[in-house]
């Protein structure tokens, strides 16, 4: 299998927030944390564009380059997932990420950094799969189910492709072609 | 303070010292202690199946619409 990626589609997108919606209810993620969320420019103005920007599970992560105890991991599918048995809470792969998509709770009253949080393309983690242990830690695993991530499923424009990178790179190429180019694709 | 008590002070303090780096050992913590440069050094994922594969595959094709 390829590596899954995600992929979004500017002119589709319609800045609903449903893919944050969708994955902050189905991973109950923490208060204060957005594992996703939809960037705007030039929000009310002609040429106005939105992308919906998680964590790009990159082939040559730089979050894995810097992190001290090595607590990253590719899995077969390419997703780029982390083990928060080993995390520190060190915030270098914040620095390090293109997307500044690590989070990380407040762990106390002081604003010390807990166990960093990302997208796990919906993939859990390393704990048995769709076991509660898993989901406390990680959120749902609806890739051990063979569905993919939830936000690119409840995408009502389907803005946002997920999957494997030949599959949602061959359908976008599709819907470039049958738009027309010069029409901002 | 006696020479004597001084001595069995020191001695206890080694012991203590040498029983708090024992219990540094990698299979007492349950987590690695010793980080090699890009090595992931947890526990293995468990990979997908086949079906489970294929199943994400026509999921992924179904976004074509």
């Amino acid at each position: 299998m390829a590596r899954m990626k995600f992929l979004y589609d500017a002119e589709r997108c319609i800045e609903c927030n449903t893919c944050v919606t969708a994955c902050k209810n189905e991973n109950e993620v923490p208060w204060g944390i957005n594992r996703r969320r939809v960037v705007t420019i030039q929000d009310g103005q002609p040429g106005e564009r939105s992308i919906s920007v998680a964590c790009m599970h990159c082939s040559d992560a730089s979050c894995m380059a810097v992190y001290p105890v090595v607590c990253f991991y590719h899995t077969e599918e390419g997703v780029v997932l982390h083990s928060k048995d080993l995390c520190i809470g060190c915030g270098y792969c914040f620095y390090a990420c293109l997307f500044g998509m690590p989070q990380y709770p407040r762990a106390g009253n002081f604003g010390s950094r807990g166990k960093m949080d990302k997208c796990t393309f919906c993939g859990g983690g390393l704990e048995e799969d769709n076991s509660a242990a898993e989901f406390q830690k990680y959120g749902c695993n609806w890739l051990a189910d063979g569905k993919l991530p939830l936000c690119a499923q409840m995408c009502s424009t389907r803005a946002l492709l997920a999957g494997d990178g030949d599959v949602v790179s061959a359908i976008y190429r599709e819907r470039v072609v049958t738009r027309g180019f010069g029409s901002g694709a | 303070m006696p020479p004597a008590l001084t001595t069995v002070l020191k001695i206890a303090a080694l012991a203590a010292m040498a029983a708090g780096l024992a219990s540094c050992r990698d299979h007492e913590q349950g987590r690695p202690l010793h980080y090699e440069q890009g090595t992931y050094g947890g526990k293995a994922d468990t990979p997908l199946t086949e079906e489970q594969q294929r199943a994400l595959r026509l999921r992924g094709r179904m976004q074509g619409m």
